[in-house]
């Protein structure tokens, strides 16, 4: 029986723990399992035929760790060897009981934690599970099983790879830990999200718990999931008993605990860690009788990141509009110069006002819009854990995002012109993800409900054709500005109320159009917020930090019995009477204090103050002399107090965000071309080094003396310093490093920028450092702290 | 070695801890006392650091030898190594031990190094102070009723040289058991990581501190003077 065929009709069996058999056999510490395959095949067999006998229908192959990174050239002849031992025991059963079993190969963790967190770029994560599925797939695997995954990034390269290199059934099972997430901050919900939009036959479980400790999480699991659900414990916790590790659960218990387990809605079980043939009889045995059920199908609307899932259609969903250039001057100049700093600053904003999901659109003509999608996309998923909604119209920049989005996004948008959809439709279909379908047909928006009606009806029967459930659709009826048109509001609210009934699936408006053209647009905004929310809306595309929307989102939250005691709108409420009591009397109250009321707030490291101080100033006075007279005097207090060691670090560093704060107030107030810049610096953490708090410092520092500072961030090769340096013929290049095994790239980077011949003097910092490194490696200049590199620079600069 | 099945630990919800004063320490506040804005970042610091926390250790026990002088071997062959061979002196067997409190620790000082440096300067060394106690309350419970046991000793301490970083993942798993990488450069990730060996025997040699092991006399972390 086919595969797919048989986990959708019947019990299937993994089988249990391979790597403490192969202990017990023989293998040394620093042995790699996998080379068994070709030195002693007879004994992976034996282990593979115990399986069998003991009833698993799925056999890994010995190939956990087969990847190009752990064998090279031999990679070939270990997987190929792998798959012929599970050939070769799956022979010596008796011919009656060869049928239904199956040869997987095995994928494990590439031992390498991926870009943001580690140094692994998740392309090159895809290309080496790829290398080692394409020569499964040559060597007759009949599935691709991919286990032992604790973080979701990784996950979905290795599905990616599988996905693109092979048609065989793919199935997954992840680790979770006690509190159901994985190590890299998962939980349930985000993962069968992600997966199952990727396309995955089956999912689930396996490693670090034992059957005690999953019991719980699978009903999580078959709760979110339509797909069979995989669950394989190990045999307990490992722990030490009279100096010896054993695990804490027999295999007569595993059993008995195997049987609640499937209760709860596993399909496939098995094995892992400290198992054996033993303990997958027994659970064959126990649960072979039990009646076979797959969990139902899902209906729900669900969205992740790599840590959690929104459900759309659960209460109103906020979209965070901010990260997008229209109608926004300051967002522009941050796109064009590539200033992501402020481009993440919006996200982290935005989640911190209550957003539940970050729009990310970057589409401005004159700048690479699929590099700087990317980018953002990467960028943003370092410092938000909220799920994205990938705003653009440029399919390229659409596909890059999707494929790096650690979780399944928001897709803006899809119309109901053939193009649209031709263009759109493949990609959700391949990575997974919700579009935004909008009511535009091949002429245009039509001016009535039905109309709208009826071009969401066409895309949603089209999408279904396609293959893409209807679950993953949310149509945008479109608001339209009521300046121009006064039924439009009237003819929206009425299309969600026929989308939402007729087609039973969920709507999602970008609301403020609607005040397009209006004086004080935040009140007709919410007004109609308001009444969208009430005509059924389920997600809007809003500005959270409007907190006349915000208002409106908590008040229709209590009103309608979504809020347990009103404990949201409490909150919330309660935070509105504090900020506006604290933020009118903090910005007079302080002002007889102090004469200088701006360089008092730098200094105290007052960040909202400052930037309100600023913003006052440059209204009165000459910009650069509310910089001059007042922010830089204020550094350099604190600088002199850092030196003299009565200013400790958090401080500084308080007051070089208030500095900043000020200085963002007084750009905003000057044109572009006025803003003064002394100079041009770059920083970097050298190659193999991936520690940058100390350059991310001296780059802060640095920025508010006035140095336009290009970051070149951690982990550079020193081809790249020394080109940038030329490029810009900066004066001054700052190096770091935090371990002496990455001082030689130190060194390494001086040597090749003497020779590039250009003029950049190089000052060094860092943990290890000491005068007597920087001497020995070239350097010009040894700063021990961060102030340190600023007086440097400021000498150097004033040469 | 009989067994390289690690023993594993991970902490209970709320367990986790950190110490204000170490932090204070890694951040050079020095003797001096912080003001009321460094106290009150450090308090919101610490309730996001120890809420995207989750502690885990895991350990297995190894016969010591010493098959030449300046040469230790603690189960995954020798270790040449001076101030490691003085410093296991007299132990008859050991413990390899590795820990972490996760990557939410990295995310966060991440997160924030960009956008708020001093937020993220507060968290690291509040995160380096949560690994530290993390691995002093396993270490004491690991410890208990042995005879005497060492202080804990890192590849990259002395002349222990940290390509021995190699033997401490593989012998104790800690991809699977603890979700912790090497870097090309030996680096750990989850960044605050912690691998030792503690040896243990009736004659082991302590000192009282884990400074006084360290040939760095000059560190600024240094807490007790020789």
């Amino acid at each position: 029986m086919n595969l797919l065929e048989k986990i959708r009709t019947s019990r299937t069996y993994c089988d249990g723990g391979m790597g403490t058999l192969l202990q017990a056999r023989g293998l040394k510490p620093g042995e790699l399992p996998e080379r068994w395959n070709l030195t002693r095949p007879e004994e992976i067999i034996g282990i593979h035929l115990q399986y069998l006998e003991a009833g698993a229908n799925i056999i890994t192959a010995n190939t956990f760790g087969a990847n190009v990174l752990k064998f090279g050239d031999e990679l070939e002849d270990i997987i190929a060897a792998g798959l012929a031992n599970v050939r070769t025991a799956i022979s010596r059963l008796a011919p009656e009981k060869q049928a239904g079993r199956y040869a997987a190969f095995d994928v494990g963790s590439l031992g390498k934690m991926l870009q943001p967190l580690g140094e692994l770029p998740f392309e090159d994560a895809v290309e080496i599970f790829a290398k080692s599925i394409r020569i499964a797939a040559r060597h007759g695997a009949d599935l691709i099983f991919i286990e032992t995954m604790n973080d979701s990034y990784e996950a979905k390269a290795a599905v990616l790879a599988a996905k693109e290199n092979c048609d065989l059934p793919v199935f997954i099972t992840c680790v979770y830990d006690a509190q159901a997430k994985l190590m890299t901050g998962a939980d349930p919900a985000a993962m069968v999200a992600m997966l199952e939009g990727l396309g995955v036959d089956a999912l689930g479980m396996n490693c670090s718990l034992g059957p005690e400790q999953m019991l719980p999480i699978v009903p999580r699991l078959a709760a979110e999931t339509s797909l069979p659900l995989i669950v394989n414990p190990n045999a307990g916790l490992p722990r030490t008993e009279n100096g010896k590790t054993v695990f804490d659960v027999d295999a007569e218990r595993f059993s008995d605990i195997m049987v609640k387990i499937v209760e709860a809605g596993a399909c496939l079980v098995g094995g892992c860690c400290g198992t054996t043939p033993e303990y997958i009889r027994r659970t064959v045995e126990k649960t072979a009788p039990m009646p076979y059920r797959l969990p139902e199908k899902k209906t729900h609307t669900v969205v992740s990141s790599y840590t959690h899932a929104v459900r759309i259609g659960e209460g109103p969903v906020l979209i965070g509009e901010r990260i997008n250039p229209t109608g926004k001057a300051r967002f522009k100049q941050a796109l064009r110069e590539g200033d992501i700093d402020y481009i993440l600053n919006e996200g982290v904003r935005q989640q911190e006002a209550g957003a539940h999901i970050l729009d990310v659109n970057v589409g401005l003509p004159e700048i690479d819009e699929p590099a700087m999608m990317l980018n953002v996309v990467r960028e943003l998923q370092a410092v938000s854990d909220l799920p994205l909604q990938i705003d653009t119209v440029d399919p390229v920049a659409m596909e890059k995002a999707m494929r790096a989005c650690n979780g399944k996004p928001l897709v803006n948008s899809v119309n109901g012109k053939p193009e649209s959809m031709e263009a759109v439709f493949p990609l959700v279909k391949k990575y997974g993800g919700v579009m935004i379908a909008l009511t535009i047909g091949p002429d245009g928006i039509p001016d009535s409900a039905e109309g709208r009606y009826a071009i969401a009806a066409d895309i949603v029967a089209k999408a279904e054709a396609f293959g893409i459930d209807r679950r993953d659709i949310v149509v945008d009826p479109l608001a339209m500005a009521v300046s121009s048109d006064p039924q439009s509001a009237s003819v929206t609210l009425e299309s969600i109320r026929l989308i939402e009934e007729r087609l039973g699936v969920h709507t999602s408006l970008g609301v403020s159009n609607i005040s397009f053209g209006l004086p004080n647009r935040d009140v007709v905004t919410s007004a109609f917020f308001a009444l969208a929310l009430q005509a059924g809306l389920d997600a809007a595309i809003m500005n959270p930090f409007s907190v006349e929307m915000m208002k409106i989102y908590h008040s229709f939250r209590a009103l309608r019995g979504m809020d347990a005691n009103c404990a949201d709108y409490i909150a919330f409420a309660s935070g509105l009477t504090t900020q506006a009591v604290a933020g009118g009397a903090a910005v007079t109250a302080s002002a007889p204090d102090t004469a200088e009321p701006l360089k008092h707030a730098v200094i105290k490291g007052l960040k909202d103050k400052a930037g309100a101080l600023a913003a006052q100033m440059a209204a009165d006075m000459d910009p650069l002399d509310v910089v001059n007279g007042q922010i830089i005097p204020a550094l350099d207090v604190v600088g002199k107090g850092f030196e003299a060691k009565t200013v400790f670090l958090p401080q500084l560093l308080m007051s070089a965000e208030a500095a900043k704060a000020a200085f963002e107030a007084v750009k905003a107030a000057m044109p572009a071309s006025d803003q003064p810049s002394k100079g041009k610096i770059v920083l970097a953490t050298v190659k193999g080094d991936i520690h940058d708090i100390g350059k991310n410092i001296v780059r802060t520092l640095l920025s508010n003396y006035g140095y336009e500072v290009i970051d070149l961030g951690k982990d550079v090769p020193p081809q790249k310093i020394v080109d940038c340096a030329l490029e810009h013929d900066v004066k001054l290049v700052g190096l770091s490093a935090l371990m002496t095994t990455t001082v030689p790239a130190m060194e390494e980077t001086i040597a090749l920028l003497r020779k590039s011949g250009s003029r950049a003097k190089v000052v060094v910092g860092g943990a290890v450092l000491t005068q007597e490194y920087a001497d020995m490696i070239h350097a010009d200049h040894y700063a021990k702290d961060a102030m340190e590199t600023v007086r440097y620079a400021e000498a150097l600069f004033a040469e | 070695m009989a067994c390289f099945v690690p023993s594993l630990r991970l902490s209970a919800p709320g367990e986790l801890r950190v110490s204000r004063a170490e932090a204070l320490r890694y951040l050079g506040f020095g003797k001096a006392e912080p003001d009321d804005a460094v106290l009150e970042l450090m308090a919101s610091c610490e309730e996001e650091l120890l809420a995207a926390c989750q502690g885990r250790a895991c350990w297995v026990r190894t016969p010591v030898a010493f098959p030449a002088p300046h040469c230790v071997d603690i189960g995954f062959g020798p270790v040449e190594s001076v101030s490691l061979s003085k410093h296991l002196k007299g132990c008859h067997s050991a413990l390899l031990f590795a820990a972490t409190i996760g990557i939410g620790a990295d995310r966060l000082t991440a997160r924030w190094s960009r956008l708020r440096p001093s937020r993220s300067a507060v968290l690291d060394a509040l995160a380096s102070s949560a690994v530290e106690c993390w691995c002093d309350d396993v270490e004491r419970e690991l410890t208990q009723g042995e005879e005497k046991h060492c202080e804990r000793f890192s590849p990259g301490y002395g002349d222990f040289p940290l390509h021995h970083q190699k033997d401490f993942l593989h012998c104790l798993d800690m991809g699977r058991l603890l979700g912790v990488s090497l870097t090309d450069s030996l680096l750990m990730k989850p960044a605050k990581s912690v691998t030792a060996v503690i040896g243990l025997g009736a004659s082991a040699r302590t000192c009282g501190h884990k400074c006084l092991f360290c040939d760095k006399k000059n560190c600024i972390y240094r807490e007790v003077m020789v």
